[in-house]
């Protein structure tokens, strides 16, 4: 158990003097620091950093970090850095594990000063550190301080090892590399799995059991070769021989075998992508295929349409050839000639109607009238006259009979109404043709220019990788069984040159005694690692279900408000079934954090979103502390970037209610919600407002009081919804959710 | 309906005859060879008789006077009648013709040879305009376009007259 | 951050108490063996101690030679 009590930070960066005294409620254990961005919140968690490692914890090449006020104007005496950190812990510690039984207070002590120098070079710095202390004093029962016996580095390195800084001081961007980086960075999944099985074999405790064993193994075979050397045996030195090189053998097949996962996972991992890729291409694909014969469709309706068309258009140029609309044209001359040849119809002399009568009368030989005809007469001479005179004007009189029928005819057209609405019709049926094709037309360069979008040749591409990627899995695979395979040989191998051994040394009596202590390793061998095991397997199984319950606390009620898809072929909050830890492979102590989606289907971490990776970094790093029993400050900046909504609300809850003494770096718009609000007035024990003076208005920024001259940041006690004369900002005395806080104490 | 007219001047063989100064310009709006109706559009009439016939018709609906002069002289004859090409409607609409312009006076009024001439000197005053419609056709007006509206405008001058 | 040793002491007290008897040894001995050659062990990966290893064969052949004793 370590818990803070209070951080002092002297002349750090843009800290003139700060104080912090986290939360150590066990009710209330949150503490909150508001600090919009570029107020000092890195400077800050690099302070605690430095307090806790020195140099190490700092950025860049050691001594190139300037850690000394920014307004430090170069004078000979130099200018004194100074971070104490005061903390309890209950004495839980290995090293005391027949210790105090009572909390121990101690205080971290580190100093520097910094002095100038001349630079000799133009990009190296113009100071220098001189004088770095690092003190570790103890608290004793009468309340003196004294100094830690063990010294600074043992005792820090033993309750809050370096490599599993991003577990205590952490950016949440760091902690996100558990699961294959941040938003902003990827890296390799076998550095992935290299990273979470350090710490879950550190925090669980593991990795010294594990070294242990391994200790223990080597001196028994340090025993038994022993043992065989003091036989003086030729044949059984040979035998031993053998058997070292089958161990040999042994351990270069363990290191290919650990190459070898590594290299499937990286695999995996590529195919994976691989496969994301062809999927979202092939989907297109399918799109490809329907587009295709939306195309042929669209030529056939096209062809059709044209062809009909043409024939409303062949309609049109006929309907120019009418005889109504000649006619129409005509019309004049049409009314004219029925007038002129109408009374001539009437009156019989057009057509001829008296020729066939009359015709008959003079073969009949009797006139109407009754006089002979039979023989010439004047009488019969007339009737011969008249139809003489009416045969020569027949043609003539019948040619204008039919003139008279065809005017009569044409003029029911002249008019032209009946050809003026047919020829509209026509006229139409070519509009809505033309409509139709246009249509046609834009569609089909929408479907060309779609048809274009989709590339063949990198659906080619990605099923080309993709066969590479199976066929060097495959390769793995194969030497994994066969290596699997040869080891089990070999230790088999081993096994029995290790008996034949031992049965022919037993006769030996020199060799008795190693004999004995090549069976107590075995022994102990045995157990440890039977405990290992044992526990290793809870564990792991224990912090799988923690991770997956903690996972399924934040990501509850995700549905609306998933704001962050930051990566299209990532796999989103919403998809995740479940998480959790599991080992690379049963004998291997090596794990691997993973999201199975509803299906049971394997996501590898770096397959999924930003916004996914940073909740299951989080429920990993929270799970291994519960798991663990780990009670250790988290100081985390950045918790919340990157999620909203019930994801925020719930992140900030989680961590409030799981993590042992959370301190927690957070911007106005992270507390922008009321939800964020309500866990703060619930949960934090101590509040804080980081205010930075280069952020005041007359220099851009919205502070709206310079309360120091200098660029430095300062700490108030206002929390998320208060300000005081220190921190105000411009729009907070009109903001009705804000109340001013009454300064008690002079700011710090 | 009986063929009377087809048949008259069908009997005979006339010339069909258009300006020959205008040849060139109407073998634009004439389709190329029987069949091709793929360009209906720019090509509207389909024979040389359905431009020759509009002609007639434009020449009555703006009464113009039937161009005079030897027909020798300006005019070329792009078919004659004995090869059918006139059929009745059309034939019975030249007879009209002849009628309401030579009048009943003229014996010859009847006459095959007197009706074609007529047509022809008809045809060749309305080809002009026919040609100048045409060739003036606004931006995005087909020719076929453009000898429809004209029809159209033509038709109510004629008929508001009559 | 160490509670969790005491987990491991549990498991260990277990396994010792099922493994030890077929060597005929005492369970707590062995339990008290593994815990000090653990806390070297820690102790050197904190910082590197000297001559640790013959320090640990050492802290197994006192154990085997009394266990042999004992029996
Ligand atoms: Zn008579
Ligand atoms: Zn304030």
């Amino acid at each position: 158990m370590l818990l803070i009590r209070r951080i002092e930070i002297v002349n750090f960066a843009c800290f003139d003097q700060v104080e912090i005294r986290p939360s150590a409620n066990p009710k209330r254990p949150l503490t909150v620091i508001r600090a919009e961005n570029g107020s000092g919140k890195t400077t800050l968690l690099r302070a605690i950093r430095w307090g806790m490692y020195g140099e190490q914890g700092l950025p860049g090449n050691p001594g190139s970090f300037s850690l000394h006020p920014a307004a430090w104007q170069p004078d000979s005496q130099g200018i004194e850095t100074r971070v104490s950190i005061l903390f309890e812990t209950d004495g839980s510690s290995r090293l005391q594990l027949e210790g105090k039984p009572t909390n121990i207070e101690y205080e971290l002590r580190r100093s520097v000063t910094t002095v100038h120098r001349e630079p000799s070079a133009k990009d190296e710095p113009d100071f220098r550190r001189v004088r770095e202390e690092a003190q570790l004093l103890e608290r004793e029962p009468d309340g003196s301080w004294v100094p830690n016996v063990h010294g600074v580095g043992r005792v820090i390195e033993e309750l809050l090892p370096w490599s599993l800084r991003d577990f205590f001081v952490m950016d949440a961007d760091e902690a996100a590399d558990f699961v294959g980086g941040s938003e902003n960075k990827e890296i390799q999944r076998h550095e992935v799995i290299g990273k979470t099985s350090f710490a879950v074999r550190a925090l669980l405790g593991l990795e010294v059991f594990d070294s242990t064993a391994e200790r223990v193994a080597s001196l028994r075979r340090d025993f038994e070769r022993d043992a065989t050397k003091a036989t003086r045996n030729a044949e059984l030195a040979e035998k031993q021989a053998e058997l070292d090189h089958v161990r040999g053998r042994l351990d270069e097949i363990e290191k290919r075998l650990e190459r070898n996962r590594h290299e499937r996972a990286d695999t995996d991992e590529r195919l994976a992508q691989g496969r994301g890729r062809l999927e979202a291409l092939i989907g297109s694909l399918g799109a490809h295929d329907a587009l295709r014969q939306r195309l042929t469709d669209n030529e056939k309706h096209t062809q059709r349409a044209n062809e009909e068309r043409r024939s409303a258009a062949r309609e049109l140029s006929n309907d120019l050839t009418r005889v109504e609309m000649l006619a129409s044209l005509a019309a004049r001359e049409v009314r004219h000639v029925e007038q002129l040849l109408q009374p001539l119809y009437d009156d019989g002399s057009i057509p001829v109607r008296h020729l066939p009568f009359v015709k008959r009368l003079l073969e009949t030989g009797t006139c109407v009238c009754g006089q002979d005809l039979t023989s010439a007469s004047d009488h019969a001479n007339h009737i011969q006259e008249v139809i003489d005179r009416s045969t020569e004007q027949k043609d003539h009189a019948d040619h204008l009979a039919e003139v008279l029928d065809a005017a009569t005819g044409l003029g029911r057209h002249a008019d032209g109404e009946e050809w003026a609405d047919r020829t509209d019709d026509h006229a139409k049926a070519v509009a809505v043709l033309d409509e139709e094709i246009n249509n046609l037309t834009q569609t089909r360069l929408d479907i060309d220019s779609k048809l274009d979008d989709i590339d063949d040749e990198e659906v080619e591409n990605a099923r080309g990788r993709i066969g590479m990627l199976e066929q060097s899995l495959s390769k793995i695979d194969r030497e994994i069984t066969s290596d699997q395979e040869a080891r089990e040989q070999l230790a088999k191998d081993s096994n029995k040159l290790e008996g034949d051994i031992r049965a022919a040394r037993r006769q030996e009596a020199q060799a008795r005694d190693l004999e004995r202590y090549e069976e107590t390793a075995a022994m102990l061998v045995q157990v440890l690692r039977q405990a290992y095991a044992r526990i290793q397997d809870e564990q792991v199984r224990e912090l799988d279900a923690e991770m997956n319950a903690l996972f399924g606390s934040m990501a509850a009620n995700v549905f609306d408000d998933e704001a962050v898809e930051d990566n299209q072929h990532k796999a989103t909050l919403r998809m995740i079934a479940k998480v959790g830890l599991r080992p690379l492979e049963d004998t291997s102590a090596e794990y691997e954090i993973f999201a199975d989606n509803s299906r049971g289907r394997s996501m590898p971490p770096t397959e999924i979103n930003g916004a996914s990776r940073r909740i299951l970094a989080l429920s990993f790093v929270l799970g291994l502390c519960k798991v663990s029993r780990t009670v250790a400050p988290l100081v985390a900046d950045s918790l919340l970037n990157f999620t909203s909504g019930s994801v925020r609300t719930n992140t900030l809850r989680v961590t409030a209610e799981t993590a042992s003494q959370p301190i927690l770096l957070l911007t106005g718009s992270d507390l922008e919600s009321q939800n964020e609000i309500d866990l703060v007035n619930r949960y934090a024990g101590a509040t804080y407002t980081l205010t930075g003076q280069w952020q005041h208005v007359d220099q851009g920024g919205d502070v709206v009081r310079l309360t120091d001259n200098r660029q430095v940041s300062l700490l108030c006690d206002c929390g998320p919804r208060e300000y005081c004369d220190v921190c105000e900002r411009l729009g907070q005395a009109q903001d009705e959710r804000c109340t001013r806080r009454q300064e008690s104490e002079a700011p710090r | 309906m009986s063929d009377f007219f087809s048949d008259l001047l069908r009997a005979t063989s006339h010339g069909l005859v258009l300006p020959r100064e205008d040849d060139d310009a109407i073998n634009r709006y004439v389709a190329m060879h029987a069949g091709d109706r793929t360009n209906v559009e720019s090509r509207p009439f389909p024979r040389q008789v359905d431009f020759w016939a509009f002609c007639i018709a434009t020449a009555l609906a703006l009464k113009l006077e039937p161009r005079d002069g030897s027909i020798s002289r300006w005019g070329k004859t792009f078919i004659y009648t004995n090869q059918g090409i006139v059929d009745n409607d059309l034939a019975s609409l030249l007879a009209i013709v002849a009628v309401a312009k030579i009048g009943l006076d003229d014996p010859g009024v009847t006459e095959s040879r007197r009706i074609v001439e007529l047509a022809n000197r008809l045809a060749a005053a309305g080809c002009p305009e026919v040609l100048r419609k045409l060739q003036n056709s606004p931006l995005r007006t087909t020719p076929l376009d453009q000898a429809l509206e004209f029809a159209r405008s033509l038709q109510e001058q004629a008929y508001d007259d009559s | 951050m160490v509670s969790n040793f005491e987990r491991i002491l549990a498991e260990i007290r277990k396994e010792a108490g099922q493994i030890a008897p077929n060597y005929r040894v005492d369970p707590d001995s062995v339990v008290n063996l593994i815990m000090g050659i653990v806390d070297l062990e820690d102790q050197h990966r904190v910082k590197a101690q000297h001559g640790i290893k013959k320090k640990i064969r050492q802290m197994i052949e006192t154990a085997a030679i009394q266990a042999s004793e004992v029996r």
